[in-house]
């Protein structure tokens, strides 16, 4: 569309002006009228050269100049705010190109600076706004790809570690965890992704900033939980994965040491560590490994691994029979000497209860 | 939400490198207004990807799935929707019923000019759009470009695309560096490990229309190793020397094949090429009727395979626990209603039946006070007097009058029981957890309980260890009581 530039030269502020400008008319007209329709062309048009604009695609390719106008009027004019108040009344392509742009001064650097990044950290409000805008499209006919291209505009916003700062403060993110459990495959599977980034994504941070609070902390593991206990076979998948991954690091240690010193976690990894799918048994080993290596295990965990110290033994003698990775194979066996080493069930008449029948049996 | 339900699977029509693909139909029913408009008695290719026998990283397929989702373009596979079912996943696209381009090539071994240049000039139109989304296919090549029931084309498999970054200026843009793609159809800088960028889905499209002109593309008489090495230094013009076609035609593949992806034109430029403008024909369907007769004739079997994973294979089968191993969690609070604490099943349940209807008031103290570690505690004072040494509460006559309080009971057990005493069970551990319950603190009570268990593994060592001992002490109890 490089055309429309030269038939039309103005300055750079005058496209944001003129984009805005058909946002106002697009917002203002009724739905399914014609007037509506042509002011959703003339945003896609705008929002298209704006792009091209700013990937120098034009031609002539514009000065720096001019570039760093046409950012001081995004700036100027907030208009990342009204593109994302008209985002779900954009089109399919609109909207990808408005991910676009953004995306664009996201990264845009001058002077060893992020332009972008200041601005934003001055307004925060917009990171609410943008948690919400998946929220409003996820009922509407068509709401997974306007979820996905939010998705995707989050995503990259998080990777901006004073961005997810404001993020990971916002309480919208807990409904990522709900939006998990409805709506379609891509918005199940993209939440997942967007809880994923923002938890790994600045381990420091999430460690000192969020998961310091005893309260975040409870209500992370209870929603992660029920993503590992109820979810499909992906989200159960990823959300064992990034608990593993979480618990793993050396930096989130009161998350671990919380989780694994409660034994409704731990009967909950234990379901999921004999679940059928490999995979998944091989995820939440990840998890159960630490549970089990832990030299101060809590009187409930101890207690709940000694209950089934000979059905795990039973269980661990066919779990990864096949994997031949050696890292695993040592932690396995490790874990196995562990579990033997707990206090063990014997039958009243001195032999090896297998735990077939409770009643003979004496714990111990 | 979109399931298998939904759709009826017919049979497996082809097999891809992450899943096998379906022919199926939409059946339509449920459908929520947030569904994806799926159309109805349309033949529908379904790929279904099985993703606990994937090593593929789930990350990596969703990435396809969401490249899919957000591209609108007429000459790329139409994506409507995916869902999940058991372990796998499917994703539902548009059907192509002609096949590949390879179907084509495998008939007419090799393809008129302008029959290429038709279907050269809708891959293009293709590569333009995701171009301008700044994604790269990756693996171009004939079996990648299929042809629906109107002959026309569409670029299928976005399983390698790549997403370039927006602001990255390093390497003039060219910011990407992973190593995929097919070896025949791979352009110099991804094999020699340079960054790269979109101008190397132009070098395949060069390849590819040669793979279209002649059968197959340039050096597969060699294997795929050795052709790597010599793309590189891949000279177009020795390879279009001997070929009969247009002078229009060599430059457009020239202007592909050239070794410095800067000197490439874009798909911009290409689609204002001569030989691509210069396109006469509008349809390839004779060529599709021709081949697809000559099939039916030679009865030639359609496309139908085996699936690599038969749908029946389930991981979680209706008839089966989703677990393997059922574990053992008992409610902890009726764990503590026999006065255990949390060693469970100390006593088997119908002893502890047996106490609880014996001793009521012991059972409604523990529930409400479960720390309380002595029954008697607070039935008398008296018996609170400590012992300082042992820790332990003196005996209250209470707490084994409870046992006794049914005296009938007790002598027919003690009747019948006489000559077949479980010395382990009813006397040493029975004591154990007297002993345990006047335990009246949390080290104490631990130090019991790991007595207990260290006579527990003695006695199963050593069995008939504690008969003896309860032997000797009873012996020795009388005889000192008697002196």
């Amino acid at each position: 569309m490089a055309f429309w530039w030269k038939k039309s030269p103005k300055t750079p502020s005058d496209y944001v002006r003129h984009l805005i400008e058909q946002l106002d008319k697009l917002e203002s007209s009724s739905i399914g009228s014609d007037n509506r329709k042509k002011a959703q062309d003339e945003c896609g048009r705008h929002i298209a050269g704006t792009k091209h604009f700013l990937l120098k695609e034009t031609d002539p390719v514009p000065t720096q100049e001019a570039l760093d106008e046409l950012y001081y009027s995004i700036y100027q004019s907030d208009l990342f705010f009204m593109l994302l108040h008209s985002f779900p009344n954009l089109d399919f392509e609109a909207r990808k190109d408005v991910a676009m742009i953004y995306c664009i001064c996201l990264g845009r650097s001058k002077d060893n600076k992020l332009p972008t990044v200041d601005y934003l950290l001055a307004k925060p409000k917009f990171m609410s706004t943008l948690l919400k805008t998946s929220e409003t499209c996820i009922t509407k006919p068509g709401g997974s790809d306007i979820f996905l291209t939010a998705s995707g505009m989050i995503l990259e916003t998080i990777k901006q570690e004073q961005l997810c700062r404001i993020i990971i403060r916002d309480p919208q993110i807990w409904k990522y965890f709900d939006f998990t459990r409805l709506g379609s495959f891509e918005i199940s599977s993209s939440s997942l992704q967007v809880l994923t980034e923002l938890f790994t994504a600045h381990p420091k941070l999430v460690s000192t900033e969020f998961f310091c609070n005893e309260e975040n902390l409870t209500r992370f593991i209870d929603k992660i939980n029920k993503l590992m206990a109820h979810g499909n076979y992906v989200t159960k998948r990823q959300s064992v994965k990034l608990l593993g991954t979480l618990i793993f690091n050396r930096i989130n240690k009161t998350l671990m040491t919380t989780y694994i010193n409660n034994s409704d976690n731990v009967k909950l990894v234990m379901i999921l560590l004999s679940d059928r799918s490999k995979n998944l048994q091989l995820e939440s080993f990840n998890i159960f490994k630490v549970v089990v290596a832990n030299p101060r295990k809590s009187k409930p965990v101890l207690d709940v691994l000694v209950k089934n110290r000979d059905k795990l033994l039973n269980f661990f003698e066919q779990f990864g029979t096949d994997n031949k990775d050696s890292t695993f194979l040592d932690e396995k066996e490790f874990i196995v000497e562990q579990i033997e080493a707990l206090p063990r069930i014997v039958a009243a008449n001195g032999e090896y209860a297998l735990g077939t029948s409770p009643q003979k049996n004496l714990v111990m | 939400m979109l399931s298998l339900q939904q759709f009826q699977l017919l049979e497996c029509v082809g097999k891809g490198n992450f899943g096998d693909v379906y022919l199926a139909h939409y059946l339509g029913s449920n459908q929520e207004p947030t569904d994806p408009k799926i159309p109805k008695n349309v033949p529908l290719a379904i790929k279904c990807i099985n993703l606990e026998h994937s090593n593929e990283p789930i990350d990596l397929l969703l990435k396809e799935i969401y490249f899919l989702s957000t591209l609108h373009c007429p000459y790329i596979t139409h994506y409507y929707g995916t869902f999940t079912g058991d372990c796998n996943l499917y994703i539902v696209m548009e059907y192509c019923s002609n096949g590949s381009l390879l179907n084509l090539l495998r008939y007419y071994s090799r393809l008129t000019e302008q029959t290429t240049c038709f279907i050269i000039l809708q891959v293009c139109h293709a590569l333009e759009y995701l171009h301008e989304k700044r994604l790269i296919h990756r693996d171009l090549k004939a079996a990648n470009i299929l042809l629906n029931d109107d002959g026309e084309v569409r670029l299928a498999d976005l399983g390698v695309t790549g997403q370039l970054k927006f602001n990255s200026t390093r390497h003039g843009g060219k910011n990407l560096n992973t190593f995929v793609g097919t070896p025949f159809w791979m352009a110099p800088e991804i094999i020699k490990n340079q960054s790269y960028d979109g101008k190397c889905d132009i070098w395949s499209l060069g390849i590819t229309t040669l793979e279209l002109l002649n059968g197959k593309p340039p050096m597969s008489h060699l294997d795929s190793m050795k052709a790597l090495m010599r793309i590189p230094k891949l000279n177009a013009d020795s390879i279009l020397r001997n070929m009969d076609i247009s002078p229009l035609g060599k430059d457009f593949i020239r202007s592909c094949l050239q070794q410095d992806p800067n000197q490439r034109p874009t798909c911009k430029q290409l689609l204002q090429h001569k030989w691509l403008k210069k396109c006469s024909i509008t349809n390839i369907m004779e060529e599709i009727t021709v081949m697809k007769t000559n099939q039916i004739l030679s009865k030639e079997k359609p496309r139908s395979c085996k699936p690599r994973f038969p749908l029946s294979d389930k991981v979680y089968k209706t008839n089966l626990p989703n677990q393997l191993e059922s574990w053992r969690f008992e409610d902890e609070s009726v764990l503590r209603f026999d006065g255990l604490g949390d060693i469970p099943n100390l006593y088997n349940n119908s002893n502890n039946k047996n106490e609880m209807a014996n001793s009521p008031l012991l059972t409604k103290q523990q529930l409400r006070t479960p720390n309380i570690s002595t029954p008697t505690s607070a039935l008398s004072p008296t018996s609170m007097a400590i012992s300082p040494k042992t820790n332990l509460s003196t005996p209250a006559t209470e707490s084994y009058e409870d046992v006794s309080s049914s005296p009938s009971e007790q002598k027919m057990k003690l009747g019948h029981e006489n000559q077949n005493i479980d010395y382990w069970k009813d006397v040493f551990l029975y004591s154990l957890k007297k002993v345990r319950q006047r335990a009246i603190n949390e080290p104490t009570k631990e130090t019991v309980k790991s007595l207990t268990r260290y006579m527990g593994d003695l006695e199963k060592d050593f069995p008939g260890l504690s008969e003896a001992l309860v032997q000797e002490i009873s012996t020795r109890v009388a005889k000192l009581k008697n002196l």
